[in-house]
């Protein structure tokens, strides 16, 4: 009777402890496709890039919603960064310019800037570390962007070509723990990422994020000066919060006494 | 015997993996990039319960609230707006006397004109429902719902409108709330309430606050 309990709780324990194993396995067409894309891309000193990001919402009864942005974003290695998000509701730019981090939200016309590190990879963990800003396709502007798409891989496949917006592209998927991703990589001499999809299948809904690059520039050389953010007219400076969960505990649970500041 | 026995650690074997699968690691992911999931003891190691978990959703909720809150009644109404007919499904509510004609998160009193102008949320006046789409603001015990510009916290009868509490996030600007400098610092108020925006995910977000 021990002995069963004792197994119960062992088979537990395994099952528990198993995500922390992993194994690599990358179909060898798969890696190469993408290696050669990640490769081509890490060799650009410069680039520019347009895409149309859908971010799915999955409400509490399971319906699920898209809600879609243009985002542009250049890059210049190893440490600049400029980013438009659009869409008709929300208008905001990010800048890194090798020091500090901007973002500008052009509805309310207000301002942040945080300090940071002096390379992009860096910049980007502290942008996501300590202020939550997780930026779109960011992935494509780290200094190897082969070790940062397959670090947590289990599983790659390769499924061919098929077009996407109109181009012929190898299609590519792969498995992690947390997350499923596929990538189109362009068929040709330019193996260019057309269409990035990350599925979040341990949440509810599995919602997913999908990126479709509609237009790439890796020619056209960028200013320094175009990575330095400039306020706009009016604009107003505001804090940069850092990232910590449940603010609001802090708050008084009473209502605040209405108050009459003396205006400046 | 063998068979109550049996059927007694078929049970506890059941009971033990029920109790792992739901200690098990939850595996909460970012949005937009790879690199940010994989980031060690913030992607794949979040456990259920960890705050790590509830800071994604956050940050999630905030980046898509702008579009979000539009599909619902009261983010096409700001006061100074009128309408000709009422909306259906519509109640009168009362405060001290004034009457007010109410429908998901927005008020109208009858103009002279003959038409209903959209008014600002009345304080302490009592509502069946909490609008649609509000949002719920955990302060310690007391959840508030925020929806058109208005805190709401849930009564016998209803939920009420009650004054903005201190210190709290919300999302978005009560309809109609004007920007103003005081002591250096932009805030935007609507005459009762002050909101401080600071920046949050990347995204602007408002803090009730005492200037």
């Amino acid at each position: 009777m021990k002995t069963a309990l004792l197994i119960s709780c062992g088979l537990a324990l395994s099952i528990w402890t198993a995500p922390a194993q992993q194994q690599t396995n990358i179909a060898p067409q798969a890696d190469r496709v993408l290696s050669a894309a990640c490769q081509y891309l890490a060799e650009a000193p410069w680039f520019s890039l347009t895409a149309e990001v859908w971010r799915e919402h999955v409400t509490a009864s399971g319906q699920k919603l898209q809600f879609t942005r243009t985002v542009s974003m250049d890059v210049k290695r190893p440490n600049r960064l400029h980013m438009e998000i659009t869409s008709p509701h929300t208008q905001r730019g990010f800048w890194y310019d090798g020091k500090s981090l901007t973002v500008l939200d052009r509805l309310p016309n207000l301002f942040s800037m945080a300090a940071m590190p002096g390379t992009l990879d860096a910049a980007l963990d502290k942008a996501r570390d300590d202020f939550g800003i997780d930026l779109p396709l960011a992935d494509l502007a780290v200094s190897d962007p082969y070790s940062n798409a397959t670090a947590k891989v289990l599983k790659g496949t390769y499924y061919g070509l098929s077009p996407v917006l109109g181009i012929n592209c190898h299609h590519l998927a792969f498995t992690q723990e947390n997350v499923d991703w596929q990538i189109w990589i362009q068929d040709g001499p330019q193996p260019l990422i057309r269409k990035f999809v990350i599925t979040h299948k341990q949440d509810a809904g599995a919602p997913e994020f999908t990126a479709l690059i509609t237009k790439w520039d890796l020619t056209d050389r960028i200013a320094d000066s175009d990575f330095v953010f400039e306020p706009p007219r009016e604009a107003s400076a505001i804090e940069m919060r850092l990232d910590q969960p449940k603010r609001n505990e802090d708050a008084p649970a009473q209502p605040a006494p209405l108050s009459s500041p003396k205006s400046k | 015997m063998k068979t109550r026995f049996s059927s007694h650690y078929r049970f506890m074997f059941l009971a033990t993996l029920a109790v792992v699968c739901a200690c098990a690691p939850v595996l909460r992911a970012e949005w937009g990039s790879l690199r940010a999931n994989n980031r060690r003891g913030r992607g794949p190691e979040i456990e259920r319960g960890h705050p790590e978990a509830a800071r994604a959703e956050e940050r999630r909720r905030l980046d898509i609230e702008a579009e979000r809150r539009h599909a619902f009644y009261w983010a096409g109404y700001r006061p100074g707006l009128a309408v000709s007919v009422l909306p259906a499904g519509y109640v009168q509510v009362a405060i001290g006397g004034v009457g007010f004609y109410y429908y998901d998160g927005v008020y109208f009193q009858p103009t002279t004109a003959g038409a209903y102008a959209v008014v600002a949320s009345p304080v302490s006046v009592i509502v069946p429902q909490v609008p649609n789409g509000a949002e719920a603001i955990a302060v310690g015990p007391t959840t508030y719902y925020f929806a058109g510009g208005a805190f709401y916290l849930q009564q016998p009868t209803g939920f009420a409108v009650v004054p903005a509490p201190l210190g709290v996030t919300v999302t978005g600007l009560p309809p109609g709330a004007a920007p103003v400098t005081l002591n250096g610092a932009i805030y935007y108020t609507t005459g009762s309430a002050y909101f401080r925006p600071v920046m949050q995910a990347g995204v602007t977000v408002y803090v009730t606050a005492r200037p």
